[in-house]
């Protein structure tokens, strides 16, 4: 039985212009500014992980639906112009949109895994409300991780990852803000989409499948 | 005491412990040398509240277990001992083990808040996820914490804003102050999860 082909879409144009962008943006840098290990790493690395969702279709890993890849990018690719082209030092408002943006994106992934676990017969079968309980915990988690990661690289290797306490506190409304609003999608998707397959709508590995249906 | 209490005297002596620790969360550190400021531990108030909240939520409709009453009652007596302390000599070290108790607490109410949700609310949430939703609810008051701290740091004077602490030096001591609750959350928490699952292993609460 022949596999069907996966077809090349807009989607993966997309993608690889962000990663092709970014890898550009990252020569750049290293060839004007002083930083450039972190700046070139993190390019580097942000242009791999813009590729990510389009490997992971032609791999026939899962198939992320184009919104949330294009939400993906947004936020991969923000990121990485931020640090290449000094945006995060050139405007204020910068980091915020970042983190608002990336806490969207984190809050639908960590939904999107939990609605997979989520059955009536499973080991968790949360309604609506719960659903959006849950993620708000999450992301508030998620949040503070991220923060005291930060605050021990900087001890750590004399990194300049956490700025003052001013800029950890907004970075943590910023996360929380984003958190809301990924909740607030997910209550409404639930109430709208009660039978949702995740496994089905992502074209999920069959291992992949097995592995999510044994850990629930 | 507690050992041959039925749920709900149980219950009431978690309530009364909660109410008792919000209201001595009201003083002021160093109360008794220095006397009235406002240097009080909102924090622990709002996590002795939410507990009283979530335990009245619960009612009737969770039986709790003697060991998951102990311990969610423990932290409690331990932080009303430690607080006779911080009236009369507020120290760091005072401070940081009465966030490790918060941690503690907040831990137990997210679990029987967790187990309120499965026997009342319409959900099934298994005792692996219980203790994940209990580990989370203390790390969400840590993250709370953050927004109290900053605020405290703002209002006592010290350097909060980026053009304030050029110095790497000064940066970290100042981040070090911010995220010290987040910090003792992070480790007290999986601390407290571990116990927790210990405790509720085997229980009534597992069987739920």
């Amino acid at each position: 039985m022949t596999k069907e082909r996966v077809k090349f879409d807009a989607v993966d144009l997309i993608c690889i212009a962000a990663s092709l962008a970014l890898i550009i943006m990252a020569l750049q840098s290293y060839l004007i500014t002083d930083r450039l290990k972190y700046q070139l790493y993190t390019g580097l690395f942000s242009a791999l992980i813009c590729l990510l969702p389009m490997l992971l279709k032609h791999k026939r890993i899962m198939s992320i639906p184009s919104p949330l890849v294009l939400l993906i990018e947004l936020a991969i690719f923000l990121h990485g112009y931020g640090v290449l082209l000094m945006q995060y030092d050139n405007m204020a408002w910068y980091d915020s949109v970042t983190h608002t943006t990336s806490s969207i994106v984190v809050g639908l992934c960590a939904f999107y895994i939990l609605l997979e676990v989520n059955r009536p017969d499973g080991a968790l079968d949360l309604g609506p409300m719960g659903m959006s309980m849950f993620l708000v915990l999450i992301m508030m988690t998620f949040s503070v991780y991220w923060e005291v990661f930060e605050l021990f690289v900087d001890l750590l290797a004399g990194t300049n990852m956490q700025y003052s306490p001013f800029d950890t506190t907004r970075d943590m409304l910023s996360n929380a803000f984003g958190g809301f609003i990924a909740s607030v999608y997910a209550r409404y998707f639930m109430k709208n989409h009660p039978h949702y397959d995740v496994a089905e709508e992502f074209r999920m590995h069959p291992y992949l499948r097995r592995l999510l249906s044994s850990k629930s | 005491m507690v050992f041959k209490m039925s749920g709900r005297e149980s219950y009431s002596a978690v309530i009364a412990s909660a109410a008792v620790v919000a209201v001595l969360s009201l003083l002021p550190d160093n109360i008794i040398r220095e006397g009235w400021s406002w240097s009080q531990d909102w924090m622990w108030f709002i996590v002795a509240m939410a507990g009283i909240a979530i335990i009245w939520y619960s009612g009737c409709s969770v039986q709790p277990s003697r060991h998951l009453m102990i311990f969610s009652i423990l932290p409690l007596i331990l932080q009303v001992i430690l607080t006779t302390f911080r009236i009369l000599e507020s120290t760091d070290e005072i401070w940081i083990l009465s966030l490790a108790l918060q941690t503690w607490a907040a831990t137990a109410f997210g679990y029987i808040l967790a187990l309120a949700l499965n026997n009342k609310a319409g959900m099934r949430i298994s005792n692996r996820w219980r203790l994940m939703f209990a580990l989370m609810f203390a790390c969400a008051f840590s993250g709370l914490y953050i927004f109290f701290m900053f605020t405290n740091l703002w209002f006592t004077g010290y350097p909060v804003y980026n053009y304030d602490l050029i110095l790497f030096a000064d940066r970290i001591e100042m981040n070090k102050r911010l995220m010290t609750p987040p910090i003792v959350a992070t480790f007290g928490s999986v601390v407290a999860t571990l116990f927790l699952r210990a405790v509720t292993k085997g229980s009534q609460e597992d069987s739920q």
